[in-house]
């Protein structure tokens, strides 16, 4: 009974909480961005980059504010901010397109990705066509017969997230295969280094990272 | 050496006595599990390798730690309910599933910690429904949140129910801060529905 209860009062207030989540865009929105002609997530930052990674858009992971870089996204074309909190802002570029960013607690950006989940994909070998190969190969989220896996850039400051298929014994023991046609669905942009990228997902360099061999299996 | 001439019949004593010390120590783990979580049922501890009780004990804690419900034990019954793990075989790459209908969780002994801690946000996902048909999933409720997405984590653009349930684990597993699996909206609305409970479970 006591349970019950707790849920009925937890419900009511989770009522009021959609209630804020609703207004947050309304509040937080920017004039919208042009709808037409809009280009993937990817292809002002390849053909057009503002600055070199782990910068984008004049956002540096380790150096820029919070509030610098909500005021950069806001006038930013084809940027709609639709979330943003003490911790980090998201937005998108369309429907299926976007990004995050986060913060620490003294209000420097620590993390930038951008990604999406639409029909046009990106594949490595366009990547790799700017920025060359990546020097480490780490899957660190295996489950279900696939991996999230990371290609890593640590003189840059970023890394790629391909989602495949595990084709190792189990998850404990992955073994994936890359190939130039492997969808990207996130580029990160960190702190230079691999200490970075290992702390973000609370990783042991030993056990998950491996050096690019090119493409094929690993290990 | 005496075990040697009595023709293997040591070694299978051996074996016996390895036999009943593990199935002894699975009894330890699952009576951990239940001590520590008096919402929480592991059927039949014999049946489950000692590993994966061991991952469901690390699961749950993971759970009741400083990222989740913070020790917490009022506030985790109201989320959950009563919860109960049975040990399970499915074909494919599938390890586990959830019902929060019933709050029954099946695992395969491929299962991880991580495995067991998206399956409780299943549960979770579902918590008032269970007691009140009439109401909404959370995932359903905040459609809009968890509309698997560009925020979501990779298993989680499958639907907005695993997309609720893997940000579940994304918030657990690396906290409200710096998170790298989820946008920042998933974070804070799940942060707050743990902090809706937590705070009236004190």
């Amino acid at each position: 009974m006591k349970r019950i209860i707790r849920l009925l009062i937890c419900w009511e207030l989770l009522i009021l909480l959609g209630a804020a989540c609703e207004n947050t865009p309304s509040s937080t929105s920017m004039p919208s961005a042009t709808p037409e002609a809009s280009p993937n997530w990817w292809e002002t930052w390849l053909s057009k980059p503002a600055c070199k990674p782990p910068c984008w858009q004049n956002i540096t992971p380790g150096m820029t504010t919070l509030d610098m870089a909500k005021s950069i996204l806001e006038n930013l074309p084809n940027v709609k901010i639709t979330f943003k909190s003490k911790d980090g802002i998201d937005w998108e570029f369309n429907k299926n397109e976007g990004g995050t960013l986060t913060a620490s607690k003294d209000g420097i950006v620590d993390l930038v990705w951008i990604g999406g989940v639409s029909e046009k994909k990106l594949s490595l070998k366009t990547i790799v066509a700017s920025y060359k190969a990546p020097k480490y190969v780490a899957p660190y989220d295996c489950r279900e017969g696939m991996c999230s896996t990371a290609l890593i850039y640590p003189d840059f400051g970023m890394f790629l997230s391909v989602f495949i298929e595990n084709k190792g014994m189990n998850s404990e023991m992955p073994q994936v295969e890359i190939q130039p046609e492997t969808v990207v669905n996130r580029v990160y942009f960190i702190e230079p280094g691999i200490k970075g990228f290992l702390n973000l997902y609370g990783l042991q360099e030993s056990n998950t990272v491996m050096d690019w061999k090119g493409y094929g299996e690993y290990p | 050496m005496q075990c040697e001439d009595d023709q293997g019949s040591c070694a299978s004593e051996n074996q016996v006595t390895k036999a009943y010390k593990t199935k002894l120590e699975k009894f330890k783990v699952a009576n951990k599990i239940h001590k520590r979580f008096d919402n929480v049922t592991v059927k039949n501890p014999s049946a489950w390798q000692l590993h994966d009780l061991n991952e469901i004990y690390y699961g749950l804690s993971q759970i009741d730690g400083i990222r989740g419900f913070d020790g917490n034990a009022n506030a985790i019954d109201a989320a959950f309910g009563n919860v109960t793990f049975a040990s399970s075989y499915f074909p494919g790459g599938k390890v586990g599933d959830a019902s929060w209908k019933t709050g029954a969780i099946r695992l395969e002994p491929a299962a991880t910690g991580d495995t067991v801690i998206h399956e409780m946000g299943h549960i979770l996902d579902g918590g008032p429904k269970r007691i009140n048909n009439t109401v909404s999933l959370y995932s359903e409720t905040y459609a809009n949140v968890f509309d698997a997405g560009i925020g979501a984590t990779d298993y989680g653009t499958k639907n907005s129910s695993e997309d609720f349930a893997d940000s579940f684990l994304a918030v657990i597993k690396y906290g409200t801060s710096n998170n790298p699996a989820i946008n920042q909206n998933r974070v804070t609305t799940i942060t707050a529905l743990i902090q809706s409970y937590t705070y009236l479970g004190r």
